[in-house]
């Protein structure tokens, strides 16, 4: 029966509720999801139950996308505890925190002058990779113990390194372009 | 996503781009992120004897709205006073820039760079 599908996103692909997650377990229960509710499935249904499939299939798409990707599942959990955010006003004044930001961006800039600048950048991102990750087990023992306002502020910085691998990664790009 | 030709002229010609020795005390300096897009800005003012912004200076690692919004703002404060340059809204700036909803917290990000920039500059004088 559709109506009868949990709402909640680690319910829905019978994963426990936490930060840590197993990846070929979520993809594996999102495909067998995603085939049960195709809405191909339902063409001859009733237009009630079209509908609900259809419904389904964004839940399943917004729920796995959402899941797979650390921050955004990081996110989800503090809304889910009732944590609330505002993209538009929030911002961050940690002053140390953000000189790093800036002392980062430098980094990059002068990694794209160097010498050997690929090896440079691929060292940056290794590096990058190194403090996204510090940043997610910060984010998982801070929610584990509902240290909520602490996740949040871990969380918050993590969208600062995925923007500084993004910047990386393209520069990366223009220059294996280049070769 | 279009940008207005006010913030395409603000990106392509940034205004007052740079820095001042932070630890002087006539420079104020404010930094802020914005964690919705991981834009950061670091805005400065140089405030002469009468309290008036002689100078602004800003570094912004960010989207074209970031600059354009960091670099309007370093131009309006320039002969202001601490308190003119605190009745600037985001709105204003926002309005001026013909920035879409998706892009205002660009805009708010700037008013928070002025507003510390400016804090920082006080608690320097009282120190």
């Amino acid at each position: 029966m559709l109506q009868d599908l949990p709402r909640d996103w680690f319910a829905l692909f019978g994963l426990p509720v936490q930060f840590e997650i197993d990846q070929a377990a979520l993809t594996k229960s999102f495909r067998e999801l995603q085939t049960r509710y195709h809405p191909d499935r339902y063409a001859q249904a009733s237009e009630q139950e079209r509908r609900l499939a259809l419904q389904m299939t964004s839940l399943l798409n917004e729920a796995y996308s959402s899941l797979r990707q650390p921050r955004l599942r990081a996110r989800y959990l503090l809304e889910q505890a009732g944590v609330s955010f505002n993209d538009e006003r929030d911002t961050t004044n940690d002053a140390a925190f953000l000189m790093q930001q800036i002392e980062w961006r430098e980094a990059i800039e002068e990694a794209e002058e160097a010498n050997e600048p690929l090896e440079a950048l691929e060292r940056l991102t290794k590096d990058l990779n190194t403090e996204l990750q510090s940043l997610e087990q910060n984010f998982a023992s801070a929610w584990q113990t509902q240290a909520y306002t602490a996740a949040k502020t871990t969380l918050l910085k993590m969208r600062f390194y995925e923007r500084l691998l993004e910047d990386t990664q393209s520069r990366l790009e223009c220059l294996e372009d280049e070769l | 996503m279009a940008y207005s030709e006010k913030v395409i002229d603000h990106y392509e010609n940034p205004r007052n781009v740079g820095s001042f020795n932070k630890a002087d005390l006539q420079i104020g300096t404010g930094m802020v992120g914005a964690p919705a897009c991981g834009d950061v800005m670091k805005l400065q003012i140089k405030v002469n004897a009468e309290g008036i912004i002689e100078d602004a200076k800003f570094k912004t690692y960010g989207c074209g709205s970031a600059i354009a919004s960091s670099s309007l703002l370093t131009e309006w404060v320039k002969g202001k006073t601490l308190e003119q340059a605190k009745q600037i809204k985001n709105t204003d700036i926002a309005a001026e820039l013909e920035l879409p909803p998706v892009k205002v917290h660009c805009s708010v990000l700037a008013e928070d760079a002025i507003r510390a920039a400016i804090a920082d500059y006080q608690s320097k004088q009282q120190g």
